[in-house]
């Protein structure tokens, strides 16, 4: 049987709770980011062909917005369920300490089973918690590469504004915006991954 | 777990309710939050089987460390079964309860938190630069009992007075007056013992100045609905337990 690390279910549903504050915070803030992507979308569209070029980043930046407001929900939903998890496994620790006591003071065979099932039911708990975090890792993970990604693409959405002329000031502004929300929301998930490691690392 | 700002000045009320993932034959309850500086108290935190998504929704808002006290309204398990686990994630918090309770709560786990007992006159609490008091509502239903009143934000919390029996996903607020009685009517009957202890009570919270009442399971009273609802409870028969 491969043994699998068992870390404490108050740290992990502490973690877990954490994350989702931080992905909550996050949220917000990709809020604010598809509003400022959507106030771009529609001057692009009154500037007209002048500003061709910006038509396409600033979709870019609408779409992502939404992708990471879905990404933040589906980690709340992990962050929640890992967070259940945690506390049940308490549950069954706090109960397998008692049913050892009582087995110290009476040994009885049908305890015996009742903690052999409980423990198997802990190891399963476990197994299933260790993918989970894997999984929330990996999504931590894809939102941060986009925010990094839209870093990037705010640097060139700036050049462009700087081609136009009457709107200039308003798209570069926005360009500036854009690229404030996507640090904040990394730094969110960075701090959301920090918890992790320190569970991971505990 | 649905969360909610009820009041922000210079201090925070917040209400947390309608877990959806809570199980279905379990009592819906609100629990409420007070933030102030850098501390803060969860008002009846809720049962074990809320636990988790409870510390999720706190932590949206505050950090774990500004969980620095907690408080319990009477012994129920919809109220504070929760506190083995609070004990562990927040082992250097207060809970204020009532000291009548202390030999049974202890029951459901409290090593690390101090226990801080209410006596029967009640008393006030600092939290941050806000200072709530507790009211006493002895035999509403739970023989030591309190409520917890904001004279700054004019919130009184008001434990099991006030509840409905609703389904999961009602409004957080009273829409219409006379139809919330139906739904109060039973839980009020049969679980609040004593006419007495209700018109000893009444004589109390009338003379508060109250903006909103926050009952621990059903909906939130604003402004006029408070006056109805003492009205409509001084008139309630309750304890029918003894006519059947
Ligand atoms: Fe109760
Ligand atoms: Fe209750």
């Amino acid at each position: 049987m491969i043994m699998v690390k068992e870390y404490s279910p108050v740290k992990s549903a502490i973690t877990a709770s954490q994350v989702a504050g931080e992905l909550y915070r996050a949220s917000g803030i990709a809020r604010q980011l598809s509003l400022a992507a959507k106030n771009s979308q529609a001057v692009v569209h009154r500037a007209g062909s002048k500003v061709a070029g910006l038509k396409v980043i600033s979709e870019y930046f609408a779409d992502l917005a939404i992708k990471t407001i879905k990404l933040a929900k589906e980690i709340n939903t992990i962050s929640l369920d890992i967070s259940h998890m945690a506390v049940e496994r308490w549950r069954q620790n706090t109960l397998v300490e008692h049913l050892n006591d009582s087995q110290v003071k009476t040994k009885n065979a049908a305890v015996d089973i009742i903690i052999k099932d409980t423990k198997q039911r802990q190891l399963d708990l476990n197994n299933r918690f260790n993918v989970e975090i894997r999984s929330l890792e990996s999504q931590l993970e894809e939102i941060q590469q986009h925010m990094q990604a839209s870093r990037v693409v705010a640097v060139s959405f700036r050049l462009e504004a700087t081609q136009t002329d009457e709107y200039q000031e308003i798209l570069e502004d926005m360009a500036k915006n854009i690229d404030k929300f996507s640090e904040k929301i990394k730094q969110h998930v960075l701090d959301a991954k920090s918890h992790i490691n320190r569970l991971l690392q505990s | 777990m649905e969360a909610k700002l009820l009041f922000d000045d210079k201090h925070q009320w917040y209400v947390f309710a309608r877990d959806p993932d809570k199980p279905e034959k379990i009592i819906d309850t609100n629990q409420y939050m007070v933030v102030s500086g850098k501390e803060s108290i969860v008002l009846d935190p809720g049962g074990i089987e809320i636990f988790s998504s409870m510390l999720s929704t706190i932590l949206k808002f505050i950090p774990l460390e500004q969980i620095t006290h907690l408080f319990a309204s009477h012994q129920d398990p919809d109220i504070i079964s929760s506190l083995g686990m609070w004990d562990q994630v927040i082992p250097k918090a207060k809970l204020y309860t009532p000291s009548l309770w202390e030999g049974f709560i202890r029951h459901f786990g409290c090593e690390n938190i101090e226990f801080c007992g209410i006596e029967d006159g009640g008393g006030e609490l600092r939290i941050g630069d806000t200072v709530l008091q507790f009211i006493p509502a002895h035999y509403l239903h739970s023989s030591a009992n309190f409520h917890v009143y904001d004279p700054v934000a004019k919130i009184l919390f008001s434990g099991d007075i006030g509840a409905a029996l609703e389904p999961q996903d009602s409004s957080l607020f009273i829409e219409n007056f006379d139809s919330h009685c139906d739904k109060m009517k039973f839980f009020h009957q049969r679980w609040m013992p004593s006419n007495e202890a209700k018109m000893h009570w009444l004589k109390r919270v009338r003379k508060l100045d109250i903006d909103m009442m926050l009952p621990q399971h059903g909906r939130i009273f604003r402004g006029k609905e408070i006056d109805q609802f003492f009205d409509w409870f001084e008139a309630l028969n309750v304890g029918i337990a003894l006519d059947s």
